[in-house]
């Protein structure tokens, strides 16, 4: 009794919620019950065992199979079944598992619960593996074993993949929540696993390529607008073995696990047999999404005279203006008239095409996979294209008896022409398609009125031409990757084995951006008179990492019930990360387009960061009687990041090390004797766990004070107080609870997962403000915690398996509550794109934070009653609002529109979102469909903002043609003025959309051409389209969006290229 | 148990491999030196260090000229005046306006404590003590940066150790700052160890800025502002002589605004080489230090935006009253309206705003220069400093001294002629006056005249015009006709140094010696029109003279 009590208390201090804490009760109630059960039974079974008779028949037909296998999971024993379909075994232990397979179905596992005869029905192959052995961080594991919260991707069948996190964008939409970054291929998405664990930090999963840790480089930033180099893009999605998506970071990464972990496996040789697989495909595309409609050159020629003339140009003088003479004897008539759909002159038909080929093979002595691609595409944008060339060779070699060694090779390179994207208002041809007078030409005429093929210049409003960024661009970017990987294995006894994983990579990138003089609207320098005409920039970055993973494992099982698995081991991992940029302005011709001395205002910079992680960890499995499992672990953390004093810490070798356990249970209770023995609950798993991790994405620079070298004048440098630094930084500490099922019921037809999930982080990092004696500046500091409470539920049924029509579906959910608990001064906001973003204790991190518009002020009346004014935005003088002003709401009754009246306007955070696909097969037709959807978040359309604020020379969207012009008029468009004295395109509701959508992400069709020959294993040909169908109210381009990877940077959308929507067709052969 | 073996030769690797771990987890930053593996100990090191406390200043350079114009009386506002602006203009700045951020002092006194705790000033090279005058160099810009924190917030932390942690620094913030009158005794206390250690060696820095000394501030100059600032005027006279001396700093007639005359009568046309006196490029002798910092793309010049291209500033009528009530004499019968500094002042120019809109006539600041890559703002410069000395000399008791040096210059010629200094002022002639010696002398040989009287760089030839004198009434004690001549030299500092940041500061300086706010009142609310009965009201009471801290 008193132990009891003890315990209780103990384990109250460990789970803080209460919820999880009855639940953790009722389970170690359960354990103990189930162990009495147990002993009550255990002196029944002789010690010979005793039979059980299995009978495997066909689940659609009753038809026996013959030839299945089964064998139990725990005291060996084996089986095949014979022409009835009948076999039997001899079971040890009446809790025993058998798994029966056979070929062309799917595996089963079957709890035995003390019977001495078992039905087992089988579904075919079509449908998706439910069981089997999986790879788990450290060692293989069953699935219905695995105590953690994970979930497994397998190589995909078919479809234009271009990287793994596409993959995921489709098949885990809710329990990975991506956002695509942008329509350009290869750009992958910014992926979270259970909401947000920083604000100002990396939020993102930490990405393991077999096993070695990859510098996604989340915050670079590229010489090209709306672009980012994806790190997964180097990874051919043929190459993928498996994706394992580990949502509860486990601890064995300690202080790089908090995001949850990405673990990519990469095909390797397996069998004697040579296998070669051949994938092509080609397809065609066009620009997605649905573009904002705007004015026609009529309609915009009125609309910029009304600009012209609130600008303070007298309207009589308007008729000079050479593009308002309608005159067609004007010499500069044809200049200016012209009906242009600037979108035929930026964009045009995409075409991609891949070929792969994947060998795989191998003896006695080693094994092997070799694969090579080619991918190349022309992008939707004219000018646009990326290349990839990639190859990886994988080997198993068995050198001698207990020592093997394992090789991993590859190399890829990305080259990409590119052009700026979203809203960039002298660089970006998709936005200058929209902003672009339709009634300019994108070349220029001769006198007599015929068209050159000489390139207009920029207008007179400002408004660069998109075709010359087309053809005078030079922006590249040229990527390689280059690694290799080396891993003996030596087998020490029975129990042990001690590996060493090492791994060298070099990742490098070149860009180079030129902006041409032609066509191109100057730049004024900021602060100076002085222009930038034409400019380049050229940057290169590196990165070199350098893994070690020296591990002892040990496995053991005694009495034949309790397995215990044991690691430990040493991990090392040093990356240098190195980055050169250099700019130069004016060489004034677009012959030039490199960096010479001769340019004007040059200037280069660099980062050289280097970073440094040791980390020791262990874990202990320990399985009883594959009915209960517990995990423990813990990795202890070094980092050149980490401040000399940090605290909750230790020292150690002079340095700060953090302590990361965590503890992982589950109990199979379908495996239980009294379990009901019942078609309707086949499985049932209960999960949970309690785990520390960290998240160890510091400033390199952020623990120490240092000089830094600074331009000083144009020769000098001078050596300043870079930073101020916090010896006592450390990292971001999460602890989660989760709890989760796993359960198949109805004859395995449905298979569900549901976790639950909540999340605390505390010592968030967060930056303050010097004291003021040390100057300006920030610095970092652990202050601050936030959580993030959420639950996920994946489904899939097979819901229909008949002869030759099979048909299964699946789907993911997720939901996740992000909500700031502390922060330093309770709250902070974030100027982003034009947004404001609060994040506050009690809310979540970076809500839209602005003013609430009531409509458009109609008349005088109500105004000579009570003038309404607003600060001017630079010199804070009073601006009265006007009839045809946007009315915004007064919070503090004080009738003057300013900060005060700021309030939360939107919550870039859905309610839910998740992914589902249907799998129809008839006979050799496979038809799959993935759908994903997001619903309740909010969009801040900053795209449409640019396009609607009604405030210079930019052509507009047709919404303005219903703008506010008279008393009386009733209208939600707000008057149109030069400048925008009131603020009437402020950051407001206006902008705020609700981005909830369901979309067709992309339906397959494949055959399977019914030929088998002694060359010709299989043979498909298939047919996918992307992005074909969407649902939305949204008014965007497409609501899938995200400005960046960082936390606040999602719900923004500048106007990024929408995900194409296009048709491929492929086929694939194995010989 | 073999393996056990193994097992033990597994753990001996990871032994190794963990002795050597410290090295494994120390990251190599080459692109920042480690605050703990600061140290000065090569002359090369200190100049890259001198130019970051350089490079720190430079944040100063356009406050210098905001806070001492834009509070005097020679600017007014337009009608572009950002918030911030105005909220100087009027004395009502609030705590975030940028102007008012104490922070960007701070920085650079930091940097010149590291500076100074981290120099080694005992090595030797060529005989000398090389570091000692980087030394001095750093002393003099902490000393001048705290007098500017003091002089527009009135408190401040004082602390004379780097530092390097957020702990050091909220342990001096918990301290209760300090005024100017308890700050002055320890910058002069400080300053008066390295006075007589010269600048260090020039460098060329770039095409713009041809010696880099230039950058600095002479310790004797800011010593001898802080002896002023604490009624040390002997003191205070000897170090600005001192300067004047070892600078070999001579207000000749090199810069001078001169009316071109023919047949007895001006032309309109004059010449001027006083604005080249601003322009760093040239290597001009007028110009002691300056503030300067770059044009290239992305760091701006805040004063060229005020200025010209968002016009935020223009004269006021006051100054262009200080110029126009001034008489140009190109000799006793030959004279007309006008000191021609105001020319030399700003310019008028024609702005035209695009191709959609009008032109505009803007009023143009000439004082700050702004070359392809530079700008610089004046900080010390001949002129004032001889103004100084004027100030200095003329509260030591020497007003006629005081007046040569507008009037007449002052060599040995000037000093031995009895009528332009009176043997009262001499009798015992004082170190800080000996301008007999051969320097103050050079173009004795030569028709040329040594030195010139300030007031005759925009005025003429004053130094033969007989009704330019110290006025007297017969009940006049020394002490009137030193306020007359302070007077004098207060309208001087205005046509000579307007715009040039010093303004505010003088005014305050004299209206403190004097004990009179409403010297100071009066004058800045002169500029102000309607306005002008509110700001006087309000700078009556002396804490309006601080920004906030």
């Amino acid at each position: 009794m008193i132990r009891n009590r003890i315990s209780n208390r103990s384990r109250g201090r460990i789970f803080k919620h209460s919820g999880l804490h009855v639940f953790l009760w009722i389970f170690c109630l359960s354990v103990l019950y189930g162990s009495l059960e147990l002993s009550a039974q255990a002196p029944a079974a002789d010690s010979l065992g005793y039979t059980v008779v299995i009978k495997v028949v066909d689940a659609n037909s009753g038809e026996p199979v013959e030839a299945a296998q089964a064998k139990t999971l725990l005291f060996e024993a084996a089986g095949t079944s014979d022409q009835d379909g009948v076999m039997s075994i001899v079971a040890t232990v009446p809790y025993d598992v058998v798994e029966v397979r056979a070929f062309g179905y799917n595996r089963v596992e079957v709890p035995l619960q003390g019977r001495s005869e078992v039905f087992v029905e089988l579904y075919p192959d079509f449908f998706s593996a439910q069981v089997g052995e999986e790879e788990g961080l450290l060692a293989n594991f069953r699935k219905s074993q695995n105590p953690a919260s994970s979930v497994k991707l397998d190589a995909f069948k078919h479809g234009a993949y271009l990287s793994a996190d596409e993959f995921i964008h489709g098949y885990a939409g809710g329990e990975v929540r991506s956002l695509r970054r942008s329509g350009v291929s290869g750009l992958g998405s910014a992926m979270f696993l259970r909401g947000y664990n920083s604000i100002h930090r990396n939020s993102q999963p930490l990405i393991l390529v077999d096993g070695v840790p990859i510098n996604s480089a989340y915050d670079e930033v590229s010489l090209h607008k709306g672009y980012f180099g994806n790190r997964l893009a180097d990874l051919s999605a043929y190459d993928i073995e498996s994706i394992n998506v580990i949502k509860e970071g486990s601890p064995i990464y300690g202080g790089k696990g908090a995001n949850g972990i990405i673990d990519i496996r990469t095909k390797r040789g397996k069998s004697m047999v040579t296998k070669i697989e051949v994938n092509a495909f080609a397809g065609i595309s066009e620009v997605g999404g649905r573009e904002i409609p705007v004015m026609d050159g009529d309609a915009y020629r009125i609309y910029v005279s009304d600009q012209l003339v609130s600008a303070g140009r007298d309207p009589s003088d308007l008729a000079e203006l050479a593009f308002l003479n309608d005159d067609p004897g004007n010499l500069e008539y044809r200049r200016y008239h012209n009906a242009t759909d600037w979108n035929d002159e930026v964009y045009r038909s995409g075409f991609i095409q891949s070929y792969n080929i994947n060998v795989d093979g191998g003896d006695e002595q080693a094994f092997y996979a070799f694969s090579l691609g080619y991918t190349g595409e022309d992008g939707v944008v004219r000018n646009t294209d990326m290349q990839r060339l990639n190859t990886r060779f994988n080997a198993d070699i068995n050198l001698r008896d207990g020592l093997d060694l394992a090789m991993n090779v590859a190399f890829t390179t990305v080259d990409r022409n590119l052009l700026d994207d979203g809203v960039a208002e002298s660089s970006s041809p998709s936005y200058l398609a929209s902003i672009k007078a339709p009634f300019l030409n994108p070349y220029t005429y001769t006198l007599g009125g015929t068209e050159t093929s000489v390139l207009e210049d920029y207008d007179l409003f400002g408004i660069s031409n998109p075709n010359a960024l087309i053809e005078l661009a030079l922006n590249t970017n040229k990527h390689y990757r280059f690694n290799v990987g080396v891993e003996p294995k030596a087998r020490l006894s029975e129990h042990f084995v001690l590996s060493n994983y090492f791994d060298y990579s070099l990742d490098k990138s070149k860009e180079t951006y030129y902006s041409p003089v032609k066509g191109v609207a100057p730049i004024l320098f900021p602060g100076n008179d002085d222009y930038s005409e034409n400019f380049f920039r050229g940057q290169v970055i590196r990165n070199v990492g350098l893994y070690n993973d020296a591990r002892l494992q040990f496995n053991d099982v005694v009495n034949g019930e309790h397995i215990l698995a044991g690691r430990m081991g040493v991990r090392y991992l040093m990356n240098n990360y190195r980055v050169e940029y250099g700019e130069g302005h004016n060489s004034k011709t677009d012959q030039v387009r490199n960096l010479i001395n001769e340019l004007e205002y040059r200037r280069v910079k660099g980062d050289n960061a280097d970073s440094r992680y040791l980390s020791g960890y262990f874990t202990f499995d320990y399985n009883y009687a594959n009915r209960y499992f517990v995990s423990l672990s813990a990795a202890a953390d070094a980092s050149s990041r980490y401040g000399a004093d940090t605290e909750g810490a230790f020292d150690f070798l002079g340095s700060s090390w953090g302590v990361f356990p965590g503890v992982n249970a589950a109990w199979v209770a379908s495996s239980e004797s009294f379990f009901p023995k019942s078609k309707l609950l086949n499985q049932l798993k209960v999960r949970a766990g309690y785990n520390i991790t960290g998240n160890d994405d510091l400033d390199p620079y952020a623990s120490f004070t240092y000089l830094v070298s600074q331009r000083y004048m144009d020769r000098g440098n001078g050596l300043v107080l870079g930073g101020i630094g916090n010896s006592g930084l450390k990292w971001e500490r999460t602890a989660s609870s989760n709890v989760g099922l796993d359960l198949s019921l109805f004859n395995n037809r449905l298979t569900m997962s549901a976790d639950w999930y909540n999340k605390a982080t505390d010592d968030l990092l967060v930056l303050k403000e010097y004291p003021q004696v040390l100057g300006k500046g920030h610095y970092w500091v652990n202050d601050g915690s936030l959580s993030n409470t959420g639950a996920e539920v994946a489904l899939n049924l097979k819901v229909l398996n008949l002869t030759r029509l099979w048909w299964e579906v699946g789907a993911s959910v997720g939901h996740y509550k992000n909500e700031i608990v502390g922060l330093p001064n309770g709250r902070f906001t974030t100027s982003l794109l034009g947004a404001e973003l609060l994040s506050e204790e009690g809310s979540a991190a970076g809500v839209f934070y602005g003013y609430k518009s009531l409509g458009v002020i109609q008349n005088d009346a109500a105004l000579i009653q009570q003038p309404l004014k607003t600060p001017h935005v630079t010199t804070g003088e009073d601006v009265f609002f006007l009839p045809g002003d946007v009315l915004f709401e007064d919070l503090d009754e004080n009738n003057v529109i300013d900060e005060a009246d700021r309030q939360i306007i939107g919550d870039p955070n859905p309610d839910f979102f998740g992914s589902f696909n249907t799998l129809l097969g008839y006979g050799n037709f496979t038809l799959e469909a993935l759908f994903n959807f997001s619903y309740g978040n909010d969009i801040y359309n900053h795209h449409r903002r640019s396009l609607e604020s009604g405030n210079d020379f930019r052509n507009q969207s047709e919404a303005l043609l219903y703008r506010w012009k008279s008393e009386g008029q009733q209208t939600t468009q707000p008057r149109a003025v030069f400048g925008d004295p009131a603020g009437n395109a402020r950051f407001s509701d206006r902008w705020i959309e609700d981005g909830s959508f369901l979309r067709l992400k992309t339906i397959t069709l494949s055959y399977r051409v019914p030929v088998k020959t002694q060359m010709l294993e299989s043979f498909d040909v298939w047919i996918s389209g992307n992005n074909l169908w969407t649902l939305t109210d949204y008014l965007g381009r497409d609501p899938e969006v995200s400005a960046g990877n960082g936390v606040l940077y999602q719900g923004i959308d500048t106007g990024l290229l929408p995900g194409n929507r296009g048709i491929v067709g492929g086929i694939k052969l194995n010989l | 148990m073999k393996w056990l073996n193994r097992v033990f030769v597994l753990f001996g690797v990871l032994g190794l491999m963990l002795s050597s771990c410290e090295d494994m987890l120390e990251a190599d930053y080459n692109g920042v030196i480690a605050e703990e593996d600061y140290h000065l100990n090569s002359p090369n090191d200190s100049i890259y260090s001198m130019l970051g406390i350089v490079k720190a200043l430079e944040a100063l350079g356009e406050r210098y000229v905001v806070l001492g114009e834009v509070r005097g009386e020679l600017l007014e506002l337009t009608p572009n005046a950002s918030e911030d602006i105005r909220q100087i203009s009027n004395f009502e700045p609030a705590p975030d306006n940028r102007y008012a951020d104490v922070r960007d002092y701070y920085a650079v006194i930091n940097r010149c404590n590291l500076f100074v705790e981290r120099l080694d000033t005992s090595i030797v090279a060529q005989g000398q003590k090389v570091m000692q005058k980087e030394f001095a160099a750093a002393k003099a810009i902490r000393a001048w940066t705290y007098l500017q924190l003091l002089l527009n917030h009135g408190e401040a932390h004082y602390y004379e150790n780097a530092l390097v942690s957020v702990l050091d620094a909220e342990e001096v913030e918990s301290k209760s700052r300090m005024n100017l009158e308890e700050v002055l005794p320890l910058l002069i206390a400080d300053l008066e160890t390295v006075r007589d250690i010269p600048l260090p060696g020039s460098l060329e820095l770039g095409e713009d800025v041809v010696d880099s000394r230039k950058l600095l501030l002479p310790v004797r100059f800011v010593l001898g502002d802080l002896y002023l600032y604490n009624g040390d005027y002997e003191k205070a006279a000897q170090a600005y002589y001192d300067l004047m001396y070892n600078d070999f700093l001579l207000l000749t007639d090199e810069y001078r605004l001169q009316l071109e005359v023919v047949d007895l009568a001006f032309t309109d046309y004059f010449s001027s080489s006083w604005n080249q006196a601003f322009r760093p490029i040239n290597n001009e002798t007028e110009l002691v230090s300056f503030i300067a910092g770059s044009v290239a793309y992305g760091s701006s010049n805040g004063l060229d935006s005020l200025f010209r291209l968002d016009y935020e500033l223009k004269p006021s009528e006051v100054a262009l009253d200080y110029w126009d009530t001034q008489t140009y004499y190109h000799s006793q019968a030959l004279s007309r309206q006008g000191d021609l500094r105001r020319y030399g002042s700003f310019s008028v120019n024609t702005f035209y705003l695009g191709s959609l809109a009008n032109s505009e006539t803007r009023w143009v600041n000439r004082k700050y220069t702004q070359t392809e890559n530079t700008w610089a703002v004046p900080i010390y410069r001949v002129g004032l400093l001889y103004l100084r000395y004027a100030e200095a000399v003329n509260r030591a008791g020497k007003p006629n001294l005081a007046f040569a040096v507008l009037k007449n210059g002052v060599s040995a010629a000037e000093l031995n002629n009895n009528s332009i200094i009176p043997e009262q002022e001499k009798i015992p002639l004082a170190p800080y006056m000996d301008f007999t010696r051969d320097r103050f002398n050079v173009f004795s040989a030569t028709s040329e005249i040594n030195t010139r009287g300030v007031h005759s760089r925009g005025s003429g030839n004053v130094h033969n015009i007989v009704s330019y004198v110290i006025a007297s009434e017969p009940d006049w004690t020394l002490q009137d006709s030193i306020l007359y001549v302070e007077d004098l030299i207060v309208t001087e500092l205005a046509l000579e140094t307007a715009f040039e940041g010093n303004r505010f500061h003088d005014l305050m300086r004299v209206a403190k010696r004097r004990n009179d706010p409403a010297y100071l009142a009066s004058k800045v609310a002169s500029r102000a029109g309607a306005e002008s009965l509110r700001l006087q009201g309000l700078l009556m009471d002396e804490k309006n003279w601080y920004l906030p801290y």
